[in-house]
C-alpha cells in the first residue's frame, strides 16, 4: 500500500513538474541549477501552473480511481487554486520528487503505436520489428522488456494517460514513437522533464530545437538528398532541373536549395505540377523547351511552315491535319539532370509525355525513393536508361535474411533483388523503423546503472562520434541505383556508422 | 436514088441501132433475172422462216433460296409468254388498230399501207415510213435488221407473204404479241406490262392497254419513263384509233382518255423483296467466278443459293428500323434524305454460309451492295487482328499500359480520349473500351507488318496500307473482309470462306457445281486456345466496354464496336455460337458526323442486337465451348491482378496474372499504404 502511494506521489509529482516546466521553462531542465531558476520562476507563472495542473489532475485522476480517492482533495486543492503560488516549499518538494523519477528506471523499452495512423498490418510490422531487435539481443527478452501501448486516438489525455504509465508504472529506460505532431510535442516536454531518451519514428521540421535527448529516428528525404547532390557533384553536375508535385509539401526544392547552397550547383528549374494531364503535358513542354513563349522565333517559323503545308494540302495519308496544340518544337533539354520527386508511376508518364513530344534519346532522370518499384523497370522503357535514383534500403533480400523474413510473404525469388511485393514496401520500411530504434535502444538501456540522463548522453556521444549524422537526427544509409536495359543496379551507397 | 440509098442506110442502121439495143437490154434483163432468180434461190428462206416458227425464248437464270423457293430470274431480256386466248381483247385491237388495221385482211404485206407509206415518204423525202404488217415487223424482228434499204424491204415482204403462208393469223399475232420489244428489257405485251404498270396484263384497263400498243413502232421514244407526254400522246393516238375503225365507241375514248397513267416499275419479275436483290447480285457475281462467265443472264441456270428469307426480312427490319434515328442524324448534320446508308450480314456458322446480304437501306433507289463493293475504314473492328496477335505472342490480358498520348513516325499521333491520359489500363480493358493509343503500342511492337499478315491470315483480304493508322482500322476494307475475320474468331480459329452458292445446275437440269463441304472450306490460323481467349474478350465488350448497351446479350455472344475518325464509318461485328453478323453504317458520301451523333454503339449495334436477339430466340443460343488448357479469374480492369471485383478474363493455364496487386494499384487505392517519411497515408 505504502509502496503503491509512494508510486503515486512520484507520479503526480512528475506530472505536476512536467506541467511547471513546460509552460514556465525556457532553459535546458537537466539540472539542479536549472531547477533553482525553475524555482524563481514559478512565482511569475503560477496561474498559468494552476491551470495545467487542473488538466492533469484530470487525467490522473481518470487514470486510476485509487489514485483518484487517495489523492482527490489535495489535487483538487492544487487544482482549484487554493495552492499558494507564493509557497516555494512544496513546490521545491514536487521539483526533488521528479528528479527521483528521472534517475530511476527498469531497464525497459517503451513503444507507443498508434492505431489511429497506421493500418493494422503496417502497425504489425513495426512491431514485428521491435520484437526482432529484442530476440536478436541476448538480455532482451520481448515479454520482459518491452512495454508496447497503442493509442486508439490522438487525443493529449490518453497519450499523456500512457506516457505516465510507461514512465512511472513500467518504469521504461526509453520511450519509442512520435508518429505524428502531437506526440512528438508530448514525448519531447517528456523527455526535456524527465531526461527520458525518446526516439521520434517520423521526421519533424526543427530538428535543432528538439530537447537533448530526442532523437529523429526515421529516414530523411534530406539525407537522401544530400547523397544524390553528392553522386551530382562527382558527375560534375551544374544546373538541376527539379519537377515536385503540388501536392507534396515542397521539402525537395526546399532541402535542394539548403544543399545546394554550399555546392557548386543550382537549382536552376522548377516546376510544381498536378498529376494530371494537362498539368503535366505543360510541365514536359516547359521542361523541354517547347511553350511557344520559350522559343518564340522558331514557334513562328514553324507555324508558318506548318500553314503552308496545310495549304498545299500535299499531307500523305499516313499524316493528318494536326492542330497547333500537337505542333511540336525539336524538344531542347538544358539541364545537367532532371529530378523528378514522385512516384515510379507518374515518372512513367512523364517517359511517355516525354517520347509524345519527340524525345528520343535518354536525358539525365534522377529520383527519389519514390521510384523504387517494379513498374520502373518493367516493361522497359529506353528513355529511362542510365536514369537513377536513391533508397534508405539497399538490397531486399539481405535486409530479409537479416530480419528472419526470408520465407515472409512479400518477398519474390523471380524478384529483382532490390524489389518487394509492393503490398509488402512500406511494411519493410515500418519494420526496419522498429528494428533499427530498438535495436539503438536496447544498446543504451541495459547499460549497467545507467540513468536516463546518462543513456541520452550516451546516444548523444555516438551520434556525434558520426560526422556524417546531424544532431538528434539518425542517418541512414543511401543507396544510389541506376536503371539500365530494365535491371536495376546498386552503384553506391553511404552508411551511416550508427547502424553498424 | 442516093437519097433514097442514104435513107435506106439510116433506116438499116436504126435497125440495127434497135435490134442491138433490144439485145443488149435483152441480154442486160435476162442477166439480171438470171442474177434475182439466183439471189432468191440463194437465200435461206425456209431457215429464216423455220427460225422465225421455232424461236425460242431465251432461258433465263433462276436464283433460289435456302429452301428452293425461286426468288429471282436473270435475263437480258424480260419475257413473259401468253397466249393469245389470255391476252385481253381490248390490247389485241388497240395492237391492231395502230399498227396493222387490214392483218386479216392482207396475205403478209398491205399495199395500202405501202402506197400510203411510199406517199408519206415521197413528201417528207426520206424513208421515214415502211407501212410494214404485223408479219413483217415480225420478221424484222426475227431475222432481219432494221436498215432502211430496198433489199431489206423485199426480203421483208418475200418473208411475209412467206410466213403467212406457214401459220395462222392467230399464230403471227401471238407471236408478235409476244416476241416484240416493248422498252425496259421486255419483250412483249405481259412482260412490258409488269415492267411498266407492275400488274398482269390481265389486270390492266384500256387506257393502259393503249399506252402498251402506242410502244410497239418506237418503243424507247415513247417509253413513259422516259418521255412521258410523249408516251402519253402516243396512247391518245391508239385510242383515237380505236374509234375510228369502231373498237370502242366515243364515250368510251373519251372516258379512258382522261384517266391517269400510273407507272410503277417492276424490278424483277419474281423476288417479292427488293433487298433479296443485294444477295442475289453478290451470288450472281460469285456464280460468274465459279462458273467462268461473266454474264449468266439468259444461260438457264438455276443457281441454288443459301439465303434464308426470314434473316433477311428480319436483317432488313433492323435496318429499317433504325430510319427515325437516321432521318434525325440526318437533319441534324444537314445531309441528304437517305445519306445515312447501312449495309449488314448474316452467317450462318453451321453452314459457314451467308444467309442475309442487306448492302443499302433501298435497293430500288440504288443498287450499289455496300456489303461487297463498298471500301470503308473498319475503324475499331480491325483491333482484334492486333490483339489476337498478342495474345499469340505472349501478352496476356492481365498486361498494364500506361496511357499517354503517342506520335509515331514524327508527325502522325492517333487520338484518344483525354479522360484516359496519366492513367493506366490492363490489355483487356484496353480491348474492351478500344482505347487508341494502347493498341498503336501493342502493334508497333508487335511489328507492323507481321500485324498485317496477321490479318491477311484471318481472312482480310483487301490491300491493308503499311501505316500506323493500319492499326486502329485506317485502311479501308469490305465488310467481307469484316466477315471473314469474325468468322474465323467464330468458329474456333479456323478461317472460314463464307459461301452464298450451295449448287447450280446448268439448263439441261444437270449438277456443274456443289460448294464444298464447311471442313474442306476452314483453315485453322488460330489456336484454339488463344481464339477462345478473344471470344471471351469480346463478350467482355458487350460486358463492359463499348458495347456495353446489349451487356443482356455478353453471355451468349461476343463482339466489337468498330468507329472511324469522325463516325464515317460506323461498325459492330458479332456472333453467338450459331450466327455471326456484321453491321455498318455511315454517310455515304463520307461527310464526318456531328460530334457524338454517331458511333459504331449507337448506330450499328442496336441493328446487331434486334437482329441476333430475334436469331438468338429462334436458334436457341448456346454458350461458346471452353477448350481446355484456359483459365477463368477476375482481375483488375486497370491493374491487372486477380481481384474479387472487376472484369471477368480467361487466361492460358500457364500464363496467368500476377495474383498481387502492383504498385500502381496501391498507390491508387485509399488506405493501402507506400513509402513517403513521414506521410505514410
Amino acid at each position: 500500500m505504502k509502496y503503491y502511494f509512494l508510486k503515486k506521489t512520484v507520479c503526480l509529482c512528475g506530472i505536476l513538474y512536467l506541467a511547471l516546466y513546460g509552460v514556465v521553462g525556457t532553459a535546458q531542465a537537466r539540472s539542479a541549477k536549472h531547477e533553482a531558476v525553475l524555482e524563481d520562476k514559478i512565482q511569475t507563472s503560477c496561474e498559468q501552473v494552476k491551470q495545467s495542473l487542473a488538466k492533469t489532475v484530470r487525467y490522473l485522476s481518470r487514470y486510476t480511481d485509487k489514485a483518484k480517492s487517495a489523492h482527490e482533495k489535495r489535487w483538487a486543492k492544487l487544482a482549484t487554486a487554493k495552492v499558494n503560488c507564493r509557497h516555494k516549499k512544496k513546490a521545491a518538494l514536487y521539483l526533488k520528487l521528479a528528479a527521483q523519477v528521472r534517475a530511476s528506471h527498469h531497464e525497459k523499452i517503451g513503444v507507443l503505436v498508434p492505431e489511429y495512423l497506421y493500418n493494422q498490418s503496417l502497425r504489425a510490422s513495426f512491431v514485428q520489428g521491435v520484437k526482432n531487435a529484442c530476440h536478436e539481443a541476448s538480455l532482451c527478452t520481448p515479454s520482459e522488456h518491452l512495454v508496447i501501448r497503442y493509442l486508439t486516438d490522438p487525443q493529449p489525455k490518453k497519450l499523456i494517460r500512457h506516457i505516465t504509465e510507461l514512465l512511472y508504472n513500467k518504469g521504461v529506460s526509453v520511450i519509442i514513437g512520435g508518429f505524428d505532431e502531437g506526440s512528438h510535442r508530448y514525448l519531447n516536454q517528456i523527455s526535456k522533464v524527465f531526461a527520458v531518451p525518446v526516439f521520434l519514428m517520423t521526421p519533424r521540421e526543427n530538428i535543432s530545437k528538439l530537447p537533448p535527448y530526442s532523437f529523429v529516428f526515421s529516414p530523411s528525404e534530406k539525407f537522401l538528398l544530400e547523397g544524390l547532390v553528392s553522386f551530382w557533384s562527382q558527375k560534375n553536375v551544374k544546373r538541376i532541373a527539379l519537377l515536385e508535385p503540388k501536392h507534396s509539401d515542397g521539402s525537395i526544392e526546399k532541402y535542394l536549395l539548403e544543399i545546394t547552397e554550399s555546392q557548386p550547383m543550382t537549382l536552376a528549374k522548377t516546376i510544381h505540377y498536378h498529376p494530371n494531364y494537362q498539368s503535366m503535358l505543360t510541365t514536359s513542354k516547359e521542361i523541354l523547351q517547347l511553350l511557344p513563349h520559350q522559343r518564340q522565333d522558331e514557334w513562328q517559323q514553324l507555324l508558318e511552315n506548318h500553314k503552308l503545308a496545310t495549304e498545299q494540302e500535299d499531307l500523305n495519308t499516313e499524316e493528318q491535319q494536326l492542330t497547333e496544340e500537337e505542333l511540336f518544337l525539336e524538344p531542347k533539354f538544358d539541364y545537367d539532370v532532371l529530378l523528378i520527386a514522385d512516384n515510379a508511376r507518374i515518372v512513367r508518364h512523364f517517359v511517355k509525355l516525354f517520347r509524345y513530344l519527340r524525345l528520343t534519346k535518354p536525358i539525365p532522370l534522377a529520383g527519389t525513393h519514390l521510384w523504387r518499384a517494379q513498374e520502373i523497370i518493367k516493361p522497359w522503357d529506353p528513355l529511362l536508361e542510365g536514369a537513377y535514383f536513391v533508397d534508405f534500403i539497399g538490397e531486399y533480400s539481405q535486409l530479409l535474411k537479416a530480419m528472419d523474413l526470408t520465407e515472409r510473404e512479400g518477398y519474390h525469388e523471380d524478384m529483382s533483388k532490390y524489389l518487394v511485393d509492393p503490398s509488402m514496401m512500406a511494411n519493410m520500411d515500418f519494420q526496419l523503423l522498429g528494428y533499427r530504434a530498438t535495436h539503438m535502444a536496447l544498446k543504451v538501456a541495459f547499460l549497467p546503472g545507467a540513468s536516463r540522463h546518462h543513456m541520452g548522453k550516451i546516444i548523444r556521444q555516438r551520434m556525434s562520434a558520426d560526422s556524417t549524422n546531424r544532431p538528434h537526427e539518425i542517418r541512414w544509409p543511401t543507396h544510389l541505383f541506376q536503371l539500365s536495359k530494365g535491371h536495376l543496379r546498386e552503384v553506391a551507397t553511404t552508411r551511416s556508422k550508427s547502424h553498424e | 436514088m442516093f437519097l433514097t440509098k442514104k435513107k435506106t442506110m439510116i433506116k438499116r442502121v436504126a435497125f440495127a441501132s434497135i435490134l442491138c439495143l433490144l439485145g443488149v437490154l435483152l441480154i442486160g434483163g435476162g442477166f439480171l433475172l438470171v442474177q434475182a432468180v439466183t439471189w432468191y434461190q440463194m437465200q435461206p428462206w425456209d431457215k429464216q422462216i423455220e427460225e422465225i416458227i421455232q424461236y425460242k425464248k431465251p432461258k433465263s437464270t433462276k436464283f433460289y433460296d435456302s429452301k428452293g423457293q425461286l426468288l429471282t430470274e436473270s435475263f437480258r431480256a424480260y419475257h413473259h409468254f401468253m397466249t393469245i386466248d389470255d391476252i385481253p381483247k381490248t390490247l389485241i385491237h388497240a395492237v391492231l388498230a395502230i399498227e396493222d388495221q387490214n392483218f386479216y385482211q392482207h396475205h403478209g404485206i398491205d399495199l395500202q399501207g405501202i402506197i400510203r407509206a411510199a406517199w408519206h415518204n415521197l413528201k417528207s423525202r426520206q424513208l421515214s415510213q415502211g407501212g410494214s404488217t404485223i408479219t413483217q415487223q415480225l420478221v424484222r424482228h426475227h431475222v432481219l435488221t432494221r436498215d432502211k434499204k430496198i433489199i431489206r424491204k423485199i426480203k421483208e415482204i418475200i418473208l411475209a407473204i412467206k410466213l403467212e403462208k406457214k401459220l395462222t393469223k392467230q399464230q403471227i399475232l401471238e407471236m408478235y404479241l409476244n416476241h416484240i420489244f416493248l422498252g425496259q428489257n421486255s419483250y412483249g405485251v405481259a412482260s412490258a406490262a409488269l415492267r411498266f404498270f407492275s400488274r398482269s396484263v390481265k389486270m390492266l384497263q384500256l387506257h393502259e392497254h393503249a399506252l402498251i400498243a402506242g410502244l410497239f413502232q418506237a418503243p424507247s421514244r415513247y417509253n413513259p419513263f422516259k418521255h412521258k407526254s410523249l408516251a402519253r400522246k402516243r396512247q391518245i393516238a391508239v385510242l383515237k384509233a380505236m374509234v375510228n375503225q369502231g373498237k370502242i365507241s366515243q364515250q368510251t375514248y373519251q372516258k379512258y382518255r382522261k384517266k391517269p397513267l400510273r407507272y410503277q416499275q417492276h424490278i424483277s419479275g419474281y423476288t417479292k423483296e427488293p433487298h433479296y436483290m443485294y444477295y442475289i447480285d453478290y451470288a450472281s457475281r460469285e456464280a460468274g467466278k465459279i462458273l467462268g462467265v461473266s454474264d449468266l443472264k439468259d444461260k438457264g441456270y438455276k443457281i441454288y443459293t443459301y439465303l434464308d428469307q426470314d434473316v433477311s426480312r428480319l436483317l432488313h427490319e433492323s435496318i429499317m428500323n433504325m430510319t427515325p434515328k437516321f432521318a434525325k442524324i440526318e437533319k441534324l448534320n444537314g445531309l441528304n434524305n437517305e445519306e445515312i446508308q447501312a449495309a449488314a450480314s448474316v452467317v450462318s456458322l453451321a453452314k459457314g454460309s451467308i444467309v442475309a446480304m442487306i448492302g443499302g437501306r433501298d435497293y430500288t433507289k440504288s443498287n450499289f451492295n455496300r456489303s461487297y463493293q463498298a471500301r470503308r475504314a473498319p475503324g475499331s473492328v480491325f483491333k482484334p487482328v492486333i490483339y489476337s496477335y498478342a495474345l499469340t505472342q505472349g501478352y496476356k490480358w492481365s498486361d498494364v499500359f500506361y496511357l499517354a498520348p503517342i506520335t509515331l513516325a514524327d508527325t502522325y499521333r492517333p487520338r484518344s480520349s483525354q479522360r484516359e491520359y496519366i492513367s493506366e489500363t490492363t490489355l483487356l480493358r484496353a480491348f474492351t473500351s478500344s482505347i487508341n493509343v494502347t493498341t498503336i503500342e501493342v502493334g508497333k511492337k508487335l511489328g507492323l507488318h507481321r500485324v498485317i499478315d496477321h490479318a491477311q491470315k484471318l481472312g482480310v483480304r483487301s490491300h491493308i496500307k503499311e501505316e500506323y493508322g493500319s492499326l486502329i482500322g485506317q485502311s479501308e476494307v469490305s465488310q467481307l473482309d469484316m466477315i471473314r475475320l469474325y468468322s474465323t474468331f467464330a468458329n474456333q480459329g479456323k478461317r472460314i470462306e463464307p459461301v452464298v452458292i450451295s449448287h447450280i445446275l446448268d439448263a439441261d437440269g444437270e449438277e456443274i457445281y456443289r460448294a464444298p463441304p464447311l471442313e474442306e472450306r476452314v483453315e485453322k490460323v488460330l489456336p484454339v486456345e488463344i481464339n477462345f481467349l478473344m471470344v471471351k474478350a469480346m463478350s467482355s465488350v458487350l460486358k463492359y466496354g463499348t458495347a456495353r448497351a446489349s451487356a443482356h446479350l455478353a453471355s451468349i455472344a461476343a463482339g466489337k464496336t468498330g468507329t472511324s475518325n469522325d463516325a464515317i464509318d460506323n461498325w459492330f461485328c458479332g456472333f453467338t455460337s450459331d450466327y455471326l453478323s456484321v453491321v455498318w453504317v455511315g454517310p455515304e458520301s463520307h461527310r464526318a458526323l456531328l460530334s457524338g451523333r454517331g458511333a459504331g454503339a449507337t448506330l450499328a449495334l442496336p441493328i446487331w442486337q434486334r437482329t441476333m436477339e430475334s436469331l438468338s430466340q429462334v436458334a436457341g443460343t448456346t454458350n461458346f465451348s471452353v477448350p481446355e488448357g484456359v483459365k477463368r479469374f477476375t482481375i483488375d480492369a486497370r491493374y491487372g491482378h486477380a481481384a474479387t471485383n472487376g472484369y471477368e478474363a480467361w487466361f492460358l493455364s500457364h500464363h496467368q496474372p500476377p495474383s498481387r496487386p502492383s504498385f500502381l494499384k496501391l498507390l491508387n487505392s485509399p488506405g493501402k499504404l507506400l513509402r513517403g517519411f513521414g506521410h505514410y497515408q
